[in-house]
This record gives C-alpha cells, structure tokens and sequence, in this order.
C-alpha cells in the first residue's frame, strides 16, 4: 500500500526541517528544559519540603522555639522576682531546693524599702557598702535548703563576693512580719476606738527610746522619701484569752499618690503597753476615744 | 531509496522522541512526590546561627555550623572563571542541563554498566548538595535533574552560581568559598590570587584527596589542570598561567584537627546534646561559655606530650602496637570548674576520651578514701599505729586474698600517715575489712564517685575502674576541706542576641567536716614530702602540695592525683590495650614515675608566677610530731619524727607501750588508750593469722596488743577519739591533752 502524504513529495523535506529546525530552537533556546522548568516552577508550591536543606531548616526552626522556650520560662522567672514587693515576700515563697535571682537594684530596692530594720540583721548595710565597694557585685542568688535560706552576693561570672545564710527562724520574727497593705485601718479589723490621730502617735513616738520606737514603726525616712503621709494609726484590742506574751498589732495608716494604704506591725506587748499607757484618756477629746490602756489582766504581775 | 532512508531516520527520531517524552512524563509521575519543594530565595539557604564555644580565657575554642556567605561580587573573579571552566564550562549556555556532557556521562555510564560519571553541572551539583544524599544512582539523578531545570527556570545564573560557591564542600571542615578561603590561604575569598583560585576550585571534585594539606603534590597537580583548562577556555592566557605556577602559593598553616581541647569539646556537646536535644547545638546560634583554660590545656598537652615522649624511649618496643596514653584533668577546687581535660595524647590519632572513661583501675589512688572512711568510723587519726605484716582474707570457695606490697616487703608497725605516705597495701586492705566495703562506698559516693564501686576488700586497692574526671573531682574535695562542687564544664549558654539560656551557679555542700577532712589532707601532703610521691619535691615543685600516687598490678596503669590549695589534678597513663608498661631494662613503670613527672611540670607552669598559697588549717587541728613507729609523741634524742595533723581531742600517747604479754599495762588502761588508735579487728586478724615464726615474734616485740576482750573491741570500733577519752578518764593524767 502506497503512503500518502499531505504535503506530497516535499513532505521528507519539510520533516527534516522541521526537525532540524527544533533541534536548533532547543540547542540555542533550550526551550525544552525551560518549559518542564517552568512547569516545575509552577507546581512548587504543591510539593513538600523534602531534602536536606528543609531538614535544617526544620531543625532550626526547632532550636529557635527550644531557644524562645527558654527564654520566656526566664523571663517569667524574672517577672516574677521583679514581682515582689517585700523582702519577706520574696524568701516567704522560695519553694525548697529552688532558687532566683535578683538583680543588685531589685535587691537593694527590697532591702532599703523594708518597713524597719529588720533586713540589716540578715546584712549590714555598711557590708553591703563594702561589697559594692569593689565594684563587682551584680547579682543576689538566694536559695532554699532545707530549714535555711542562702544570700548570694554575686559577681558578673556568678562567684560569690559573700554568702550570707539565715534561719527560716528569722522569717518568724516580729520584725519581719510587717506588711504593707491597701485599704484603710477598719479593713483590717481595727474598730474605731481603736484609732488614734497621727499626731497623737508622732508626739509618742518622738518621746520613745529609740529601740522601743524601732519595734513599732519605721523610721520617718521610709515615709517621707515614698511620699507617704501618716493619717492615723490604729492599735489592736489584745484578746483576753490570749497568753500575756502575745504580740498587739499596730496598724498605720497613710496616703500615697493615689491610694489610702496601711503599714501592719506586730509589736511586742511591752512596748504597745508602754505606748498606750502614755495615751491621754479617751474621755478628754471628744474626737479621740481610744482607751487609755488595754484592761489590766488579771495575771498580770 | 534515499527517501526510504531518509524516512526511517525521521521515524527513529519520532520514536527516539516519543518514547524520550513519554520516559520523561512517565519519570515526573512516578517521581513528583518525591521532588523536593524550591525556597523563594537562593540567598536563605545560608543563613543557620553557628554555634561558638568559648574557654574562659575567652578563646573561641570550637564553631559548629560555621558558614560564611558572601557575595558574588565579594568573590574573586578568578575563582568564579576556575569553578566554572572545571565543573561546568557551559554553565552560562545551558538552562540546567548540557546535552553534549550529559551525553558523554551517559555513554560512559553504559559502557561501566554503572553510574561512574555525574554529568553534573554547577546546577545539579547545587541541587544535589541542597536537597539529595550523596548515593549515586538513576533516581536520584532524575530527580536532580528536574530540580536543576526548576533552579535555572527560577533563579538568575549569578544567584545559582553565588549559592553554589557558598554551598559546596572544600575539605578541612570548609563549607563555602570563603571559609575555604579563610582555611587554606588565610584570606578573604575575594583577594584570592590566580594560582589560589584554581586549587580551590579543584577542591569540590575531590575535596580530600586534592586536599594541599595532606597532600600537595596532588592538589598541585590537579591546580595545573584547572589552569591548562583554563586557558584552553581562554579564560587566562598561557603567560598568565605560567606567571601562576611561579608565584608563591602562600598555604596557610593547618588549624589543627589535632587540637587537645576538642576532647572538652566534644564532651560538653554530647553534654549539651544530652540536656537539651542535639537540634539546640546545632541549629541553636549558642554561644557557650565553658571553664575550659586554653592556656592550661596548652600546658598540660604540653607536659604530657614531652614525658611520654622520653618514657617511650626507654620502653620495650611493641611492634604494631599502639604507644603510651595520657589522660589529664584539672579541677578547680574553689567551685569545681574543669579547667583541663586532656583525653588522649593526639586528637587527631584517637577521639576516645581516657580522661571521662572509667575502665582503668585507680590503684592506690583509691586509697585516701578507705584511710578517711577508716579515721571517720573508727576514730582512728593518722597517728594511729597499725601493722603491716603479711596477711590473707579468706574467700569463699576460692584462694584466700594475701595482699602484697610494691616492695614485697612488709614494714612492721607504722602510723597510719606513714602507712599512706609509703602506700602500703595491706594496711589498705586491713582497714578496708575493719570498716567493710560497703562503709568506703558510701563515703566514696559521698566524694562524687559515680562508677560501680565493688563490694569487696579489694576495692581499698583500686580495683574497680574510675575516671581520671571523677578521682580529680573526688581529691578536689579533700582539697576544699571537705566541700563538694561538682565538676562542670559549662559556665553559661546565650543564644545569639546574647540572652542568658543558663547559667551556673556554685553550690558547694560541706560533705565532710573541716576538722575530719584535714587529717587526711595531712597525710596526703606527706605522700609528696616523703612519700611515694617525693618526686614531685625532686622535681622541684615548691607549692604546698598533697597527692597520692597509683600503680595498678603488672603496671598497666600509673596514676598521680594531687592538689594545690587552688587546682586539683589527675593524671593516667597506659596502654589503650592494658598491656604492661616495662621498660627496656624489665622495670615497670609506677605512678610516680610515669604521672607524676607530668602532673608536676603541669602544676609547676599552670602556677607559675603565683603565690605559694598554704592549706587552711581549720579550728580543732593541732599539729604534733610523733614517732612514726610507735605513733608516741616525739622527744629528743628518739630518731625519725613525723609531723601530723591531728583533732584537738585525739590522744596521742607520750610514751611507748608495753604488749600486753608483758602484763605491764593493763591495770592502768593504757593499752586501752591507744588500742583506741588500733584496729582491733585487724589486731585480731594479726593474731589469728600463720605467720612465719621470725616475723612474728619480731612483731610481738614491738606492738602492743589488745587485750583479748570483746567488749572493748566492740567500743572501739565504734565510739569517737573524743568519746573514748571521756571513757577512759582515769587515763587523762598520762596521755597528751
């Protein structure tokens, strides 16, 4: 059988230049491998993220969030102790076996804003001013074993410029215990005629001995470089049940900028005694009804 | 005819094509799943964080991941024409494949009968190192290929040429053109010079064995080729070529692979891989700051290196064997950084790191702490009298254990510092059976050691492996008056904004008493002074100093482990193969021959220009001297006198004891008194055992015995020195205070 062609006897020829012809458009133009490039191109984006060079990049990706991980962990750490307003606060809520740090301005911040002296018996100031002398105290790790506490005074590399340890006895002290607290007197359980004016108070305590005035407030630097204006101060009504040891609650009350807050301080009962007994009688103002003293109790000497 | 011809020619063309298409169609579905997707910029694939470590005296002692990208611009355009004109001369022609080369590879690959040549240009070289492993076969070809179309179809040839000199594999560690640069030449990439140009790019073909620092000639050979193509592209003239071979390579010098720290190294990044997933080191852009002391660690290579360099002299030749081995640590004690780790003698010989592994025996270097457990439970003191004599334990349904000394000789009575002082074995042994092994296990825990330690009498020799890190660690206590730190290596982990990630912190424990711990402390200096250590004083080492040496049974280990107030160190040496180390003349080599000569050229430069800084005594020591035979205080005219450090309420007898034979002293309780200092069990264990006739009546000449009441013996095993004083009242008029 014949073969028949479209373009008749030319057609071999047309065919080889057809040919020839491509073959010459893909070696100069290399149409071929652009078009299935292209194509490829144009499927990208279906494909996976096979290979070594997404294998690192997943493994970056992993390290990075292992990294962020990290560092929000530290950096709620951090917030937390930036947190802290107290000084007792801070080593009240050191779980055993953990630690934090502190950086030497919050340190200090904690310890000179402490209601009384009471963080001088845990460091003297006059070390502090010692270790700071050499000028390369940066940080305080504090850490709880067992039934102690541990200050460390650290440097840049974390060596420690000096190691103090206290009991978690020293927690428990009177001196220790005051809080600083928003609200007024009567939200803390103070009934009016437990309440006396500041000035009352501030003429007291100006005649105190200064070892029994330190047991029942601050000394008037904390509320005058914080702003904080005395307005009355309340003393608690002793419960009659109670031993003749027990401590009475003293509670300051004062303004900052924006609110009315109170300074609670436990104080031994001598010295609140001491303080009452100097009160005038509450029949002699009209204004001022605090009893003269607490009842004298029946065992007492 | 010729049309006929002609028109089969066409068919076959057809065909040819047809099936080429439809092989290739049939190839994208089977293989598009497996095609790997493109990132939208070349420029990224370059951009990991490197890891960095630092020594402490902030040295950057490691850098894991380092890539250093550079710009097209930035690199020297005689490298750009090298790499072009040797791996792919038609790179600017071609969109991502060269027919005439493919062809070539291809019928060579089917006269091999296996994939032999790659036929790969620059862009499939690119795809293959960004997205295949390196085995070569079909598959994987095709699938190279359609990515190399996809590159060419996607990026300029400046940006494939660009990631694909920052990409590709240089030898020596050196990932990128620059880093390669930087490696060999010790210059940017961008300043190459012709000559360097072109054996850098002979490099990517056979990156280790054109490699100049191995192998010059090759690499030399290979860089003449690159030039001969070089102007055969007329890339260069034949003048520039010759002008080329001329000039002066300037090889840098190779940054050793041999480098002692990388055993620190390396121990810390399996710690770190460890502790928080190998991902986080590699890809975390860390900067770790280690205790690593690059200068010590010089030193003690150094030390090392030069000792076992002159032992080996003397050594009896072992044909094909491996030579000597070291292990070096240095603790410091303050708060337990590891300041050397020194695992082997050459890095680059063998990576297994002696200095963490604990599959030697310590030897006596063991013994400080049976002596410790021994003072501890027992209320002995190193003025204590014991008896070296020859002994056996019996063992059930074996040979009984007779402990021997270095020396084979026995010394008769000795105090407890003299026995230590001399190492002497079976005064080891006998306090090890008084307190029981489990007792010396505890304590050792106690000292940081973290090895299985075996239940057996022997473990008071050495028996059960350590590592040097553990023993430095353990002494390090000694040192620090009983405090423990345990060794660490990583002070603090930033990520690369310099965020704090970790960080330690010292937390040293008082494990052990001041006042029981420097007794010992004591003792162990006197191991330096006069002891098995002396050579250390020979070698005139003058820092107050205390140690013990450690020679395990047919000398296949020698052990010197001592302190300074600041630094403890540890130092092994032996065969990988456990073989004994004896010398040319038969001798064998001991602790103090083979460590301590290292350890003291050590000590001696790491402190080197500082202050002799003694040991603290703490409060309740006092220091006497006593006769170092019967343990009574020292009186004129009585011969040798040795210094010990004893406990305010230990009692140190003023005048000889009689034995109890001569039933002189029992009436007064002064043989009670000091058989407070005397084992009783191993005094009946004396007294029970066969001994050669002569040896034992020279000993019952000389030592006194216990009376044969079991009561007593009882207290004293377990009362205290101070305990047993206010017992014995009635002796406090003729006792020492």
């Amino acid at each position: 059988m014949k073969s028949v062609s479209i373009l008749g006897p030319q057609s071999i020829f047309i065919q080889w230049a057809l040919v020839i012809g491509l073959a010459a458009l893909e070696l100069t133009t290399h149409f071929i491998e652009t078009g299935i490039g292209n194509y490829l191109k144009w499927q990208n984006f279906q494909r996976p993220q096979l290979g070594r060079i997404w294998d690192r990049d997943r493994l970056s990706l992993i390290a990075q969030s292992k990294v962020k991980s990290i560092r929000s962990s530290m950096d709620t750490a951090r917030e937390t102790t930036e947190s802290y307003t107290t000084f007792r606060q801070l080593l009240d809520q050191l779980e055993p076996g953990y630690s934090r740090v502190l950086s030497k301005e919050k340190f200090l911040n904690l310890y000179f804003n402490f209601p009384g002296q009471w963080t001088d018996s845990l460091i003297s100031p006059y070390d502090l001013l010692g270790i700071d002398a050499g000028m390369q105290w940066e940080r305080v790790l504090i850490k709880r074993m067992g039934p102690w506490i541990s200050l460390d005074l650290i440097d840049h590399d974390n060596i420690p410029l000096r190691e103090v340890f206290l009991s978690l006895s020293q927690l428990e002290t009177l001196e220790a215990s005051r809080t600083q607290n928003r609200g007024r007197l009567e939200d803390a359980g103070f009934l009016p005629e437990q309440i006396i004016d500041h000035d009352e108070f501030l003429a007291l305590l100006k005649n105190m001995d200064p070892e029994a005035r330190s047991q029942i407030s601050p000394p008037p630097r904390w509320f005058l470089e914080k702003q904080y204006q005395i307005t009355r101060v309340g003393i608690s009504e002793p419960d009659s049940n109670a031993a003749e040891e027990q401590p009475l609650k003293l509670g300051i009350e004062f303004k900052t900028d924006y609110f009315t807050e109170y300074l609670l301080i436990t104080a031994p009962r001598e010295t609140a005694n001491n303080l009452l007994s100097q009160l005038e009688p509450a029949e002699s103002s009209n204004e001022k009804n605090l009893p003269l003293a607490f009842p004298e109790r029946k065992n007492t000497p | 005819m010729i049309r006929k011809f002609s028109q089969f020619i066409l068919n076959l063309i057809y065909a040819l094509s047809l099936t080429g298409l439809l092989i290739l169609a049939g190839a994208y579905l089977a293989l598009r799943g497996d095609l790997p997707q493109l990132p939208d910029k070349l420029e990224t694939i370059n951009l990991n964080l490197p890891t960095e470590l630092y020594s402490v005296d902030g040295k950057r002692i490691q850098i894991i991941g380092q890539r250093r990208p550079v710009n097209l611009t930035d690199i020297s355009s005689w490298f750009l024409k090298a790499i072009v004109a040797v791996e792919d001369h038609n790179f600017y022609r071609h969109r991502g494949l060269d027919h005439l080369g493919l062809l070539r590879a291809l019928l060579s690959n089917i006269k091999e009968g296996r994939v032999r040549q790659g036929g790969s240009g620059i862009t499939q070289q690119l795809s293959k190192n960004l997205f295949f492993s390196f085995e070569r076969n079909w598959v994987r070809k095709i699938k190279e290929l359609f990515i190399a179309l996809q590159l060419e179809a996607s990026f300029s040839k400046e940006q494939i040429l660009e990631a694909y000199c920052n990409q590709i594999y240089f030898g020596n560690g050196a990932y990128g053109v620059e880093e390669a640069s930087r490696t060999y030449f010790d210059a940017r990439s961008k300043d190459l010079t012709l000559i360097q140009a072109a054996l850098l790019a002979g490099l990517p073909n056979s990156p280790n064995n054109a490699n100049p620092f191995s192998n010059l000639d090759r690499a030399m050979k290979r860089t003449r080729h690159i030039l001969n193509r070089m102007v055969q592209l007329s890339m260069i003239s034949e003048a520039q070529k010759n002008q080329a071979l001329k000039s002066d390579l300037q090889l840098a010098t190779p940054e050793k692979e041999t480098d002692s720290n990388l055993y620190f190294v390396n121990h810390v990044m399996k710690q770190l891989e460890e502790n928080y997933g190998r991902e986080f080191v590699y890809f975390g852009g860390l900067k770790v700051y280690t205790t690593l002391d690059a200068r010590l660690q010089k030193i003690a290579e150094k030390a090392a290196q030069a000792h076992l360099d002159n032992l080996e002299k003397q050594m009896t030749v072992r044909p094909g064997k491996d030579s000597l081995q070291v292990a070096l640590v240095a603790i410091e004690n303050k708060g337990g950084a590891v300041r050397v780790m020194l695992g082997g003698r050459d890095f680059s010989r063998s990576q297994f790191n002696r200095a963490v592994s604990n599959n030697r025996l310590p030897g006596s270097s063991f013994k400080p702490f049976v002596y410790f457990t021994a003072m501890e439970q027992l209320g002995y003191s190193p003025a204590t009298v014991v008896v070296d004599e020859p002994i056996a334990f019996p063992i059930q349904g074996g040979d009984p254990w007779e402990p021997q000394n270095f020396s084979n000789a026995f010394a008769g009575d000795l105090v407890l510092k003299k026995a230590l002082m001399r190492s002497i074995n079976g005064v080891a042994a006998q306090l090890i059976d008084a307190v029981g092994p489990e007792e010396v296990i505890k304590t050792a825990r106690k000292f940081g050691f973290k090895s299985p330690l075996g239940k057996n009498l022997s473990l008071a020799l050495g028996t059960s492996p350590v590592s040097p890190l553990e023993l430095a660690g353990a002494y390090s206590v000694i040192a620090n008056l009983g405090i423990y730190n345990k060794p660490y290596m990583i002070r603090r982990i930033e990520d690369y904004d310099g965020n704090r990630l970790y960080e330690h912190f010292y937390g040293g424990v008082q494990r052990f008493p001041e006042k029981s711990i420097y007794p010992l402390l004591d003792m162990m200096k006197g191991v330096i002074e006069g002891g098995t250590g002396r050579v250390v004083r020979r070698m005139k080492f003058r820092h107050p100093a205390a140690g013990k040496t450690g020679t395990t049974n047919s000398f296949k280990d020698a052990w010197f482990n001592g302190f300074t107030k600041d630094l403890s160190a540890s130092v092994w040496v032996g065969y990988d193969d456990n073989d004994p180390m004896i010398k040319k003349r038969g001798k064998g080599l001991t602790g103090a021959g083979a460590a301590a000569p290292i350890w003291t050229y050590f000590m001696q430069k790491a402190l080197e220009g500082k202050d002799r800084v003694h040991f603290p005594k703490p409060e309740g020591i006092r220091i006497e001297s006593i006769d170092p035979k019967t343990g009574i205080l020292f009186k004129e005219g009585m011969g040798e006198s040795l210094r010990v450090a004893v406990k305010n309420e230990t009692i140190i007898p003023t005048e000889a004891l009689k034995s109890v034979g001569e039933g002189e002293t029992d009436t007064t309780g002064v043989n009670d008194a000091d058989s407070s200092q005397q084992p009783a069990d191993m005094q009946a264990e004396r007294t029970d055992k066969a001994l050669p006739n002569d040896a034992k009546n020279a000993d019952d000449k000389t030592t006194p015995k216990l009376p044969e009441n079991n009561s007593i013996k009882e207290n004293n095993k377990k009362m205290s020195a101070s305990e047993l004083l206010q017992e014995l009242s009635p002796l406090q008029k003729i006792v020492s205070p």
